[in-house]
């Protein structure tokens, strides 16, 4: 039975990449698996509809400066190798002669687009919506505990720390991305244990420890200094037969306090702003309209953000995830999973804008009116999507002594 | 790596099944697009892992152009030779193996299955008189090198692979049906001509038969249908399609065994690309002149299409086995026809020059129309690609001899 499901188990240890869409619970995550390396293959794939607000609210994608109807699109490949072993099994030390060691590197491809107004309302920024390439990389090492033994139930434990390496493309001009450009690492705790062989039960809590991000993007609606996350994640599943498995999972993440953004510079490429444009077409980028009273007096405006600092409320993400699984051999699982979020609460921040009749860098010149816009964090560490996704993985074990 | 399930052992290692690894280890050899035909495409492997190598280089200098005359440039419409030249590195895994054997599952249990992931690394540049444009703009990119798309396939051998646990598993034929989706991971500036990425999902589906019409040939031919959905952001300023036109393609190719270890194989792909659309283009490398000196002219917004593509292609490859599980392919495709796809791209000329639409002082009259050619899948070209892969078979890597045992 062990060896059966030492394939199962292989499925990924902290399955932690893109942290605010992976990490999420599957079967036997953190039982005790045979020493061997392992590949893994994950497409996860999702249609952003719905976003949470800084209320806990549902709302459509970009709301409320474009309408109802589009989406950002969301596609993350994720490629996994994980050897597992034991270094220290022929040494004296105690500690680790009887506790299994893993290591695992992930690397991670995305594809991200938003459609149709999203488009073109970045497009009135000079930005771009859409992202494609090579992502973060997540490397990780830890440590099995002991297997224990009480009748029918048994069950382990598993510490282990992850660093998310920011290599992945990056570009500040644009509302996506598939890299973050700051470092996280993460250490966790995790328990694994079944019952009669039937019921496996995985859960954990980690901490995620982030770095500062100098060059935010989308105009400075990634945080400058994303706010830590911590992470507490359950999964109960079911064996039908050697070949079938099914189970359901909760997660749960919540920085700790708020993000910060003090380079905000979100502003309307094409300035100064003929008074048609100010006093109508501000409103799909910023949220206001300058006031009849200024369009009617003046020919031109222009806009210039104050950068900050501002502070989003925090986010934070529940999950229910539901999976099924089929083992060919001992060599290969297939899981198809679809998770759902349940609740959350995205960034968002009130920016300042002042109104200029002159350039605001010219001599002399000083706003004659200042405006408020609410604008919406983008990005992993600012944005929690209310949309559900659909994971399809591929395990493959390539060799075990 | 051996087998230890008694049931699931491999074939002797006899002439039977030195021609089943043969035929097992050239199936679907360089596969960077699905109208690429390689030898043994629609035959059944043995159940194992087997990993493809490739690289391959297209000098991209001559195109078919929208009238199907071979030009000496990329960019028929643009004065000056440009090249677009193009490297490629891919790895591929491709899974086969049996499904819900056990379930007696009506079609699938009785079958044998493949799954492949293709992942690339492409290398693009801009050189020559686009490159030269590109320069003179402050925001424009040459090119949008790195990781490539991400091919995934899933399919059944339609029949031909029901006996694949005997002895002699080489079937004297065999269909394959493929179901496939271009994950677009590929690195795509939108400032750029030419990219890594395509920046827009597409399935395809594709069909084909292989035939032994004697012990030591196979003649395979197929067709297939790709979908494009919509590209949000076409590159360069929206030069390249924002829809892009289904594709059907056939191939035919005939395989034959020169000496044991050794085969050539000749084959001809047939493409074809319905209408391209384009949208909304923000400028042109063949822009007309403004009218005078204080204004200047853009492109009119709006819904523009091409008339399609097409190519027609040969192949000739050479393939040799070095040992058991290792095999060294090079192939060289040479374009025979064409088309790429242009549009016509009327102009609006602005005074002053870059004043603001709604403005009280700008003016906007029409200007001149000129053809512009479409950038991307829009291309169609006629220069020579070679390719050199290596193959390796890692067998079934089963640790452990049964399902269920215990430890």
């Amino acid at each position: 039975m062990h060896r059966l499901l030492a394939l199962i188990l292989a499925l990924s240890v902290p399955g932690l990449a893109q942290a605010g869409i992976v990490f999420t619970p599957h079967l036997s995550e953190y039982a005790r698996l045979a020493p061997g390396q392992y590949t893994e293959f994950t497409l996860i794939t999702t249609e952003i509809e719905e976003i949470y607000d800084r209320n806990g609210r549902k709302v459509h994608t970009g709301a409320p400066f474009i309408p109802p109807g589009d989406s950002v699109d969301a596609t993350l490949l994720l490629l996994k190798y994980l050897w597992i072993g034991n270094l220290f099994r022929d040494s004296e030390i105690g500690f680790l002669r009887d506790r299994p060691q893993f290591c695992r590197i992930i690397g991670t491809l995305g594809h991200q687009q938003a459609t149709g107004n999203a488009v073109r309302r970045g497009l009135t920024a000079g930005q771009h919506s859409g992202a494609s390439g090579l992502g973060d990389l997540f490397g990780l090492c830890g440590i099995y505990g002991l297997e224990h033994r009480y009748g029918p139930l048994k069950f382990n434990g598993l510490f282990g720390t992850t660093v998310k390496f920011p290599i992945g493309r990056y570009d500040t001009d644009s509302l996506l991305n598939t890299g973050t450009n700051y470092w996280s690492v993460i250490p966790q705790l995790a328990v694994h244990a079944e019952l009669f062989g039937r019921i496996y039960l995985d859960g954990t809590v980690a901490w995620q420890f982030n770095g500062d991000n100098d060059e935010p993007a989308f105009g400075g609606l990634t945080p400058t200094d994303p706010a830590d996350v911590r992470n507490l994640e359950v999964n109960l599943a079911w064996k039908f037969s050697e070949h079938w498995f099914a189970d359901i999972g909760w997660s749960y993440r919540e920085t700790i306090g708020p993000n910060r953004y003090d380079k905000f510079t979100l502003n309307l490429r094409d300035q100064p702003l003929p008074p048609t444009t100010a006093c109508n077409s501000t409103q799909a980028l910023l949220g206001f309209s300058i006031p009849d009273a200024l369009c009617n007096s003046l020919e031109f405006f222009y806009l210039e953000p104050r950068p900050g600092p501002y502070r989003d409320r925090g986010i934070k993400g529940t999950l229910l995830t539901a999976g099924l699984y089929y083992i060919y051999r001992t060599s290969t699982v297939l899981n198809l999973r679809v998770a759902q979020p349940i609740s959350g609460r995205g960034g968002q921040i009130d920016a300042v804008y002042d109104v200029y009749a002159m350039p605001p860098d010219s001599p002399g010149a000083a706003p004659i009116s200042q405006l408020v816009s609410t604008q919406n964090a983008v990005q992993e560490a600012a944005s929690v999507s209310a949309s559900p996704y659909l994971e399809l993985r591929l395990v493959y074990l390539f060799w075990a002594p | 790596m051996r087998p230890l399930n008694p049931s699931m052992r491999r074939p002797r290692k006899s002439s039977g099944y030195r021609q089943a690894l043969a035929l097992a280890c050239l199936l679907a050899l360089p596969a960077a697009h699905a109208e690429d035909v390689t030898l043994g495409r629609y035959l059944p492997l043995y159940p194992g892992l087997y990993l493809d190598l490739g690289h391959l280089r297209d000098a991209r200098d001559r195109v078919f152009d929208q009238n199907g005359d071979e030009r000496d440039t990329a960019l028929p419409t643009l004065a000056g030779k440009t090249e677009l030249p193009l490297r490629e590195t891919y790895a591929r895994f491709a899974w086969t193996f049996p499904l819900f054997e056990s379930q007696g599952l009506p079609f699938f249990s009785s079958r044998l299955h493949t799954a492949r992931v293709t992942l690339r690394h492409v290398q693009t540049q801009t050189d020559g008189a686009l490159a030269g444009y590109v320069d003179a703009q402050a925001d424009l990119k040459r090119e949008g090198s790195g990781v490539g798309d991400t091919t995934l396939e899933f399919g059944s051998f339609l029949w031909g692979s029901s006996n694949w646990r005997s002895e002699d598993s080489v079937p004297g034929n065999a269909g394959l049906l493929l179901l496939g989706i271009n994950v677009p991971t590929g690195v795509y500036e939108h400032e750029a001509p030419t990219n890594a990425g395509s920046n827009h999902w597409a399935f395809h589906a594709r069909l084909g038969t292989a035939w032994r019409p004697w012990q030591s040939a196979i003649l395979e031919a197929g067709g297939g249908y790709r979908i494009h959905l919509r590209n949000y952001e076409p590159q360069f300023g929206g030069l390249a399609p924002a829809e892009q036109g289904d594709e059907v393609w056939v191939d035919l190719s005939l395989d034959q065994r020169l000496r044991p270890g050794l085969h050539l194989t000749l084959s001809l792909t047939e493409r074809r690309g319905a209408n391209n659309r384009y949208e909304d283009p923000q400028f042109a490398p063949n822009a007309p002149e403004p009218p005078n000196a204080s204004s200047d002219t853009v492109p009119t917004p709006g819904t523009y299409t091409d008339k399609g593509t097409s190519l027609r292609t040969a192949t000739i490859a050479l393939s040799g086995f070095i040992g058991q599980r290792w095999l060294l392919s090079l192939s060289w495709t040479h374009p025979l026809a064409g088309k790429s796809g242009a549009f016509d791209l009327p102009f609006t000329n602005r005074q002053p020059a870059g004043c603001i639409e709604g403005a009280a002082t700008c003016s906007q009259t029409p200007g001149e129309t000129v053809t512009v050619d479409g950038l991307g899948p829009a291309r169609s070209y006629a220069s020579d690609r070679f390719v050199l892969s290596l193959r390796h078979n890692f067998g079934q890597g089963d640790a452990f001899p049964c399902t269920g045992c215990s430890r």
